[in-house]
């Protein structure tokens, strides 16, 4: 049989359900059925959105994560690679050879975070908010960092570094360089601000669709900035929105970069995240001053509401699922995010 | 910002930068490059999707 029969039989036998889930793969066929049960389990999501379905990739895609829950993948460096590994399991091979398999294997957990996603998270509210400024960037930025940095817990979950002794000792390096530097930086930040544990920021936005990645990141600063302590309740959806309108379009010019060389996409990438960070530092000192100010005089508050009133107008934030105005719930909602409760692996098609 | 654009101008736009980079990683002889490129696209697939459903 060759290896293209061999790949179509593969897909078609996991595709009509003839599978094993729930074991250590030892096949590409069981590999494709336990893979999303194992991005689920390390990511402590509540569902993927993953409806079982692997289909080759056409019209030169690697990987895509569909909106009807169909995972895409390319035959010549994803599909073909790990049906190689399983025919070489446990044999010493080259660190070309590792490099290719692992490059394969971050792939398809980069695909599998874009289905993850909250309990009760929908498809199509994640659609919609992607479509929104600054979605795509954070999204693509948050699955490529999170694959890469859990990339070994994933091979050591599905047994992988059995199969290919020495996956872990090589290195593939990240794509969406538009992306993934502004979004390191970020979350880094914003684990300081909120004295999270290194990495935390990263893995519960990775537990988000776009539907709730922004208003996750917004809450975090909110909550950890001296705002709740002094803006009105009835004046904070105006600075959450702010504030979110501030990230976004920071974000929203990534995009400008894609398609340039790798190390031009990763600097200006680093630049903005820093200019970003320090608009949104701006932002939070400029209301804080506003709100604690106890009177003001006619010039101040002019200057002030010119200040506040920035380059643009609030515009509507991506629609999101409700939240609270009271300052001690969101932070409440907030901890919930962060700390999950652990998901345990599931066979393929749960959630 | 880009949910000013009208839907139609922003899709043909997204679909035209994904065929310039698909053009430009199948021309680079750099496989890093030619990955970031290509998964450029595959990103900009995943909005086009979303923006025709």
């Amino acid at each position: 049989m060759t290896a293209i029969d061999e790949i179509h039989s593969a897909l078609q036998q996991h595709n009509s359900g003839r599978h094993a889930a729930g074991v250590v793969p030892r096949t590409l066929v069981e590999l494709l059925a336990n893979h999303a049960p194992a991005a689920l389990s390390i990511s402590g999501a509540g569902q993927t959105a993953w409806n079982g379905q692997v289909v080759e990739a056409g019209e030169g895609i690697l990987g895509l994560a569909h909106w009807d829950g169909t995972l895409h993948l390319d035959r010549e460096c994803i599909l073909d690679p790990l049906r190689e590994m399983y025919s070489r399991s446990g044999l010493i091979q080259s660190d070309a050879m590792l490099t290719r398999y692992r490059e394969a294997l971050v792939t398809m957990l980069h695909e599998q975070s874009h289905f993850l996603g909250p309990s009760g998270a929908t498809q199509e509210a994640a659609r919609q908010a992607f479509k929104q400024p600054g979605s795509r960037a954070l999204e693509e930025g948050v699955a490529e960092a999170w694959a890469h940095a859990h990339l070994d817990d994933y091979l050591t979950t599905l047994g992988v570094d059995q199969v290919a002794p020495g996956i872990d000792q090589v290195r593939a390096e990240p794509s969406y360089q538009a992306f993934v530097p502004a979004v390191t930086l970020l979350t880094d930040d914003l684990d300081e601000r909120t004295g999270l544990p290194a990495g935390e920021t990263l893995r519960a936005l990775n537990r988000e669709t776009a539907e709730g990645q922004w208003p996750l990141v917004v809450d975090l600063v909110y909550c950890s900035s001296g705002l709740p302590e002094c803006v009105p309740p009835n004046r904070e959806p105006v600075v959450r929105l702010r504030l979110e309108n501030t990230l976004r379009e920071s974000f929203r010019s990534l995009e400008d970069f894609e398609g340039h060389p790798r190390g031009y996409e990763a600097a200006r990438s680093k630049s903005t995240a820093r200019q970003c960070i320090d608009r949104l530092n701006t932002e939070i000192q400029t209301a804080e001053r506003y709100f604690q100010a106890p009177t003001r005089t006619p010039d101040q508050a002019t200057a002030l509401r010119s200040a506040l009133s920035g380059l643009a107008p609030p515009k509507t934030p991506a629609q999101s699922r409700p939240t609270t105005t009271a300052g001690a719930e969101v932070t409440n909602r907030t901890r919930q995010r962060i700390q999950p409760t652990p998901t345990p692996l599931r066979g393929q098609g749960d959630g | 910002m880009e949910h000013d654009e009208v839907p139609g101008d922003r899709l043909a736009r997204t679909q035209w930068l994904i065929a310039q980079l698909r053009q430009r990683a199948a021309e680079c002889e750099d496989p890093r490059e030619q990955d970031n490129l290509r998964r450029s696209a595959d990103s900009l697939v995943r909005l086009a999707t979303a923006l025709r459903a």
